[in-house]
């Protein structure tokens, strides 16, 4: 088994730039995911990877060897749709034998690898009914099955999940993450659900309007965001941004945000910034609510999500509506509080470009 | 004694009670199941009653069922005349022919239809059904002309092109819808697993459309079954005809052939079509449960 390798890739709908020079390589036994929000170009370039898409240019490799030109029935990858595709007039064996069937195996080794992968999947007690006969779960398990009797060179997943139920999703994840190991090549699973992301992924590769956002492992992701977009996208809840002002004093930067003024010290990074703005993102989970209106940001309360591990409190600042995680027995009852912003963990991104600067 | 219309404070009426609509509901079922019983079913009935008559028995006069003096299976007889047979043997030699036509040309142009873009697909789809603003009879004479210059007539392999050709633009329509409601993501999937774009067609599509295609060939078994027109002008020798022209060139001809006769053998005719709709149906239905998935 090889890395998968993607080389500037760029795909064109007639005036339409789907995805633009993505470049990304995938280590033998990775689990990437490729997420973004709807129609950033993320099915496009996994359909580009598995030669269902002509690429406009740009390169993809099998290891060493250049797979740009070849057809998707001759790149021996697997893929899991998300309407599942299973074959209706076939029974649950059929479905699953139909790759060796069209390698030409014998009846024996069908039967084999199909019970196989049917002990793994644990469904060996569907094999004789038909698609129509089983729940969303077990199609989607029969349709991981039918793609891995086959080794593939590359496992692709095109959001099958995302017409199951959140209980369903969570019953799949570690099976997915278990199939794949044990099939153990290089793995590429595009999901517009930042959660899914984060779980299952080796790293996430964060898409957005057909350009590459950021790559990296889950945690750095999420901690480390290189733009303003990754920073929104990954998390829950959403990271909030405010605008803010820099200020020079006795050589260290101030940040003033509304009526708050946060000294972070000498920064090179921001020097080209003194004087102008920039634009602060900070988890919710970072702002800390203290009963003095006049100790930070001065907010009101406006209502009480509550998770029973946590709360998401809503409150009304001058800078605009923003969530903070408070505790769970946090009661706001509509009164003024002040809203203090962790400085370690403030992100400073350019205000025009929303590239991270600090 | 009430007014016509009674109504309560908030003004809404209650004109009729609910065992009044439902007898008015079921009187109006019942009554149009036997109009239309009586209006389909009674020439039906008249050919196979009187099919069972002597020529003695017909000429006597109305009677509706053949009494045991009047009783006769030696009607059937006709369908020994080889002349008879022969028109039968042409019947379900073009039938057959068209079915399997249509059949295969639908799949092919319907599958195109549904999986290829170009220029004006769906202005030249729609122009297929120009083909029905015509009367059999307007294109029949001009295909004569046609024909007898390529030297298809009398020939089946004529009758069959012309046949399918009526029925093509219904069934070419029926079966892209019906190839459209197939995920392509199902074609797809059979091609990552290796499948070459006919192996895809051959295993994947064709197999879902069986209920499209029963209806494709149930419309094409009515439409040549059934043809008088293009039969006549297109097969104008007697050897070659089928069945509708051929009883009615029968009829004309100066045999002593008569209404006993007809009938039976219109009655024999009339159960091939029945027998072919009444065992498809059932695979039709089969067919819609697997496209419920």
């Amino acid at each position: 088994m090889v890395d998968v390798t993607i080389e500037n890739l760029t795909k064109e709908f007639g005036q339409l730039v789907a995805v633009d020079d993505f470049s990304l390589t995938i280590e033998d036994g990775e689990f990437i995911t490729l997420v973004g929000p709807s129609g950033c170009g993320k099915t496009t370039t996994l359909r580009c990877v598995a030669g269902l898409e002509s690429s406009t240019s740009g390169q993809i490799k099998f290891g060493d060897h250049d797979v740009t030109d070849y057809p998707v029935q001759q790149r021996g990858i697997a893929l899991l749709f998300q309407d599942i595709a299973l074959y209706p007039h076939m029974s649950v064996r059929e479905n699953m034998a139909y790759p060796l069937k069209l390698e030409g195996a014998s009846k024996e080794k069908r039967n084999d690898r199909v019970r196989e992968a049917a002990e793994m999947l644990q469904i060996t007690d569907q094999l004789d009914k038909y698609p129509n006969e089983l729940s969303g779960g077990q199609q989607q398990r029969v349709a991981l099955g039918r793609s891995i009797v086959r080794q593939p060179t590359m496992f692709l997943f095109d959001e099958p999940m995302s017409d199951l139920d959140a209980k369903l999703k969570h019953e799949l994840r570690p099976l997915f993450a278990e199939v794949t190991e044990k099939v153990g090549c290089p793995t590429m699973y595009v999901t517009h659900d930042q959660e899914e992301a984060m779980t299952m992924s080796d790293r996430i590769a964060v898409m957005n309007d057909g350009e590459l956002e950021q790559v990296g492992t889950p945690n750095e992701v999420y901690n480390e965001p290189e733009t303003a977009f990754v920073g929104e996208f990954i998390g829950r809840p959403n990271m909030e941004f405010f605008d803010a002002s820099v200020s020079r004093r006795n050589g260290s930067l101030d940040i003033d945000i509304g009526d708050a003024t946060y000294e972070i010290g000498a920064n090179q990074a921001l020097d080209q910034y003194d004087g102008g703005n920039v634009r602060i993102g900070i988890r919710p989970q970072d702002i800390t609510v203290v009963e003095d209106p006049d100790d930070g940001l001065t907010a009101d309360h406006v209502f009480d999500e509550t998770l029973g591990d946590q709360t998401h409190s809503q409150f009304e600042t001058p800078l605009g509506r923003i969530t903070v995680v408070t505790p769970p027995q946090f009661r706001g009852n509509e009164s003024q509080y002040g809203l203090q912003l962790e400085p370690d963990y403030m992100k400073t991104f350019d205000p025009d470009s929303g590239l991270r600067v600090d | 004694m009430s007014t016509e219309r009674d109504s309560d404070t908030f003004g809404r009426s209650f004109r009729i009670s609910h065992t009044y609509r439902s007898v008015a509901y079921k009187l109006g079922l019942y009554g149009s199941a036997a109009v239309l019983v009586a209006i389909l079913g009674f020439p039906i009935y008249w050919m196979a009653q009187n099919a069972f008559k002597t020529r003695l028995g017909i000429q006597e006069g109305i009677t509706f069922l053949p009494s045991a003096e009047t009783f006769t299976v030696e009607q059937f007889e006709i369908i020994f005349n080889p002349t008879v047979g022969r028109y039968l043997l042409n019947s379900f030699i073009v039938t057959a022919g068209v079915v399997i036509t249509v059949i295969v040309v639908s799949l092919i142009a319907g599958y195109g239809l549904a999986r290829f873009d170009y220029k004006h697909k769906v202005k030249t789809a729609r122009f297929l059904l120009l083909g029905y603003m015509f009367s059999p009879i307007v294109l029949a004479i001009p295909l004569y002309l046609i024909w007898d210059t390529l030297g298809l007539l009398n020939r089946y392999v004529g009758l069959i092109l012309a046949l399918s050709a009526v029925s093509m633009p219904f069934a070419v329509w029926l079966m892209w819808k019906y190839i459209q409601t197939i995920p392509e993501s199902m074609e797809e999937s059979a091609w990552v697993a290796g499948a070459s774009r006919w192996r895809g067609f051959r295993d994947v599509i064709v197999p879902q459309t069986k209920p499209a295609m029963i209806a494709n060939s149930v419309f094409a078994f009515a439409i040549a079954w059934g043809d008088f027109t293009f039969a006549h002008i297109l097969m104008p020798d007697n050897e070659a005809t089928t069945f509708p022209p051929g009883i009615f060139r029968l009829f004309h001809s100066s045999w002593e052939t008569g209404w006993a006769e007809f009938m039976a053998v219109s009655l024999l005719v009339s159960l091939p079509p029945l027998l072919f709709a009444f065992f498809l149906q059932s695979y039709l239905l089969q067919g819609f449960k697997i496209r419920a998935l």
